[in-house]
Parts: C-alpha cells; structure tokens; sequence
C-alpha cells in the first residue's frame, strides 16, 4: 500500500471519527477533511471536482426550493388536518392516517422537509386530543425513513445511488423499492397499532373539536397552491420520465424549481434559496472530495477485493453482507457518508468479476435507508424530531426510543432480506 | 395584571385558563379582522417554538388560540400590534 493511500485512510478515519463524534458540525469536518486531501497532495483539485456529483447537488436544491415554495401554501397543513377528520378524531386511527401521509411525502420529497412540515400540525392535532404527541413522531420518524426508500428521490442514499448509476432511474427504484418499502410500511403500522393502542384514547368531546376544525382556512394562498401543484406534478411526471427523455433527475428538479420560480415571480426567489440546506449541500461536497481520495489511492478496490474474498464473489452473499452491514452502520452513523463510500466500492465489485449489480445496489438502499430507523442518530429526520421534540418538553431517550425502533428497523431488513432472495435470486 | 379591550363589532375574546395554558375562543366579525389575526398567527408559526400559541381554525369565523402561559403577554402584545385589540395595559 502506498503512503499516498495510508495518508488517505488516516484523514478518512480521523474525518469520520469527528463526523460520528458531533463535537464539531459535520459540514465543517466534511470540508476540511476533502480540502486536506488536497492540500496533502492525495488529489489535485481538478479531481476534486470531478468526483462531486453534480447530478446529487442540482436535485437536492431543485426539491429543497420547491418544498420550500409549496410549504408557504399551507398545502401540508390542510392534509394533516383532513387526514385527523377522516379518522374521525380518533387519535389510533390518526396515527395511522398521519404515518401513510408522511409515509407518502417522503417518497416524494426529502425525509427532513417531510418531518419539518408535519412535526408542528402534530404537536397541534396531540394538543387538541391532549395526547402525549411522542407516539406520532416517532412513528413520523420511522414512516419517513420507510416511506422515502421506495423512491429515488426520497432519502439521501437513494438520490446518491440513482445518480452515480445512471441506468437505475426513478422508475427502476419505483419497481424495484416500492413494493417492499409497502409491505414494511403495512406490518409497521399495523405494529403501532398494537403497540400504542392503550396510550391513544381520547374523550367524544374532543375528538368532536377535531371535526370542527375549518381545514380550508389553511389554505393560505390558493393562487400559489395551484402553480405549485400544477409544478410538483410536472416535476414528478418528469421523474417518472427520466429515464425516457435520457435527462438526469438534478435537470428534472431543477427545471421544476426554476420554473416555479418564473411563475410565482423574484420575491419568492431570495426566501427560497434561504431555506436551501447549504450546510447539507457542502457536507455532500466535503464527502465526495474526502471519498475521492480513497478511490484515486486504490484503497476502495482493495476494499472491494476484499469483500468479495470473504463472500468468495457469491452475489447472494455479497447482497446479504452489504444489506446488513449497511443496516448496522446506519443505526449508529450518518448513513450519507457510508453511502457515499460504498458507492465506489460496489462499482468496483463489478470491475472484480460481479456481472449483475443491480440487486447489489438495492441491498445498498434497503440497508442505508432502514436502517436508519435504528436509533435516533441513524437518519437526519430523527436528529431533527427528538431536537424538536425536546425542545417543546418532550424528551425522546435513546433507550426508550431504541425500545420501539430497533426491533422494527431489524424486522424490515428481515423482510428486505427475503425480498430480495426472493425477487433477484431464487 | 394585563388588561385588554377591543370592538366587539369586529371581535369577540373569551378566555379560559387552564394549568399550562390559555385557550381563547376568538370570533372575528369581518374579514380585515379575520386578516389581522392571521398576522398573529404568522408571528407564532414563523418563530422557532411550535407549542407557544396554537391557533385552531373552526367553521364560521371562529378561532380557538391555545396559548401556553409563558407566552400569555406575548400573545397579546401580538394581538394589539396587528391591532386585533383595542388597549392593552397594565393594571
């Protein structure tokens, strides 16, 4: 091994290790950690570049201005708020309503902006049944996390995948993740049901308040609702088209966001590029330059080497070690940056010897994306709601919620599990 | 103690103190009212806190507001800014 690749892998580990850590914010570290592969000479700066997936960046910051737009509508709002009077104000049965919706979003939009639209109607719908409101977000947690694997534009993981293998579009994780990504998200509500089933119970009196909320006056500005959905649902046709038209995803979220944008007019340009994550967009950029240097060095292949050494280049085996591997490490760290590694890595599997990839990147996305329901560092949507939780006087432990979410975390990789026996080996 | 007044032929506050909150039953009588309030609840939903005031839309034009007690001043200075009431002081 060269020093050049024994360099890579200190500033790699030490990276991570500060990543893990969270003494430091993740963007910070990502980016240094990419600029001193650089500074140390691993890579030059025009490789640099070129490892940043530009395809990854224009899709988070299309969605994120879109999201951002939409929101103002009070579109998500009303849906909350008619799903509660579906369920007729019976608090089980809105638990239920609320996880498919959230469910449903995140399969459409970021799993974050998806929990920051539907943590504070939560908190508002719990107050009027005066429930304990933690219940719901952590099924909330544990939907979006479900929910936003079964398309390519739902989890972090899935975005990073869909574009680094360009003949996996929108459609091929629709086909391939929804149909097991449904099945999860049926027996986990179905356990919830179970499982919360004592704790939810309100009176008639205030399930009846429930019915007599106006969901219409939500709606704060129809006009922007109407451009705004009449945009979404071009976008996600353009999604589903992708592949057809040979256009990346980052075009298709792009030409919505920006096309929005000239409809709606500039006052709303400023706010929404505001609100775009930019710490998330250069933590996606620290990480590709930082993997980068493992890649240029040889060390992912070694790494791959190995891997199918110890599967003895078995397809089967080889899924079966990336989906649980990917699951675990999900739980307990960021699944962005271990994505971002193996990535490379199972490229390089197929420059090894493995003729199909295809079910080899779905354990990936299975893995990474379930797996972080693990616990409530696993995915950035559970930092975000026990943070917000919190801070309105709900505590959400670690413990208490490992108690509810590993299990199920370990139940749908079980299930992933056999799906994939199933469907790509049998 | 904090005082309020306001037309009652463009509102309509009645208030019930719980242990950790206020709820306000709120009926507006004209829609530039109905306006001003949703001001006051633009300021709640903008800021950082989700549970500080939560506004309840209800058929008509009536609103129920449950405001948590550490924040029973700031919901109706809010409400006298956006001029939903008439005077606010100190007695």
């Amino acid at each position: 091994m060269s020093n050049q690749a024994i360099l890579a892998i200190g500033l790699f580990l030490v990276t991570y290790g500060f990543i893990i850590s969270e003494k430091i914010h993740r963007t910070i570290v990502a980016m240094i950690g990419g600029i001193l592969m650089i500074l140390f000479g691993i890579i030059t700066q025009e490789t640099a570049i070129h490892h940043v997936d530009f395809n990854t960046l224009g899709l988070l910051i299309g969605m994120m201005i879109l999201v951002t737009i939409t929101a103002q509508t009070g579109v998500f709002k009303y849906m909350a708020i008619k799903a509660a009077k579906l369920a007729k104000g019976d608090p089980l049965r809105i638990l239920v309503y609320m996880s498919i919706i959230t469910a449903l979003a995140s399969a459409l939009l970021d799993n974050v902006t998806t929990v920051l639209l539907m943590v504070p109607v939560t908190f508002s719908i719990a107050r009027q049944l005066r429930v304990n409101p933690v219940p719901y977000l952590i099924s909330e947690i544990i939907a979006s996390n479900v929910g936003g694997t079964s398309t390519l534009i739902g989890d972090p993981p899935n975005i990073m995948i869909g574009s680094a293998v360009p003949e996996l579009d929108f459609m091929a994780f629709l086909v391939n993740l929804a149909p097991i990504a449904f099945l999860i998200m049926a027996v986990t509500i179905a356990l919830f049901y179970v499982i919360y089933r004592k704790q939810l119970v309100s009176s008639p009196e205030l399930q009846a308040k429930i019915m007599d909320l106006n969901e219409h006056d939500e709606l704060t500005d129809p006009k922007l609702l109407r451009k705004s959905l009449a945009v979404l649902v071009l976008t996600i046709a353009g999604f589903v088209l992708h592949g057809v038209f040979h256009l990346e995803s980052a075009t298709v979220a792009l030409t919505g966001a920006f096309l929005l944008l000239l409809l709606t007019g500039e006052h709303y340009l400023e706010d929404a590029m505001t609100k775009v994550e930019w710490n998330t967009i250069f933590f996606f950029i620290g990480l590709f330059v930082l993997v980068s240097g493992l890649v240029e060095t040889g060390v992912i292949a070694m790494l791959a080497e190995h891997a199918i050494s110890l599967t003895e280049g078995d397809p089967w085996a080889t899924a079966s070690l990336i989906l649980w591997l990917s699951a675990i490490a999900s739980a307990f760290v960021d699944n962005i940056p271990f994505v971002a590694t193996m990535i490379p890595m199972i490229q390089q599997m197929g420059a090894l010897g493995i003729t199909d990839l295809e079910p080899l990147w779905w354990s990936l996305a299975l893995g990474a994306c379930l797996g972080g329901n693990g616990t409530v560092i696993g995915a950035s949507a559970n930092v975000i709601v026990v943070g917000m939780a919190a801070k309105e006087g709900h505590h959400i432990s670690f413990m208490g919620y490992l108690k509810i979410a590993f299990p199920l975390m370990i139940l749908s990789i079980i299930m992933s599990h056999a799906y994939l026996f199933l469907r790509y080996f049998m | 103690m904090l005082k309020y007044a306001y037309d009652t032929n463009l509102i309509e506050i009645s208030e019930t103190r719980n242990e950790e909150d206020v709820t306000f039953l709120i009926e507006v009588k004209s829609e530039e009212m109905r306006s001003r309030l949703k001001q006051v609840r633009a300021y709640f939903e903008n800021n950082d806190d989700f549970t500080d005031a939560m506004f309840y839309s209800r058929k008509g034009a009536h609103y129920e507001v449950i405001v948590q007690n550490d924040h029973y001043t700031e919901f109706l200075t809010q409400a006298f800014l956006y001029k939903c009431l008439e005077s606010l002081a100190w007695e």
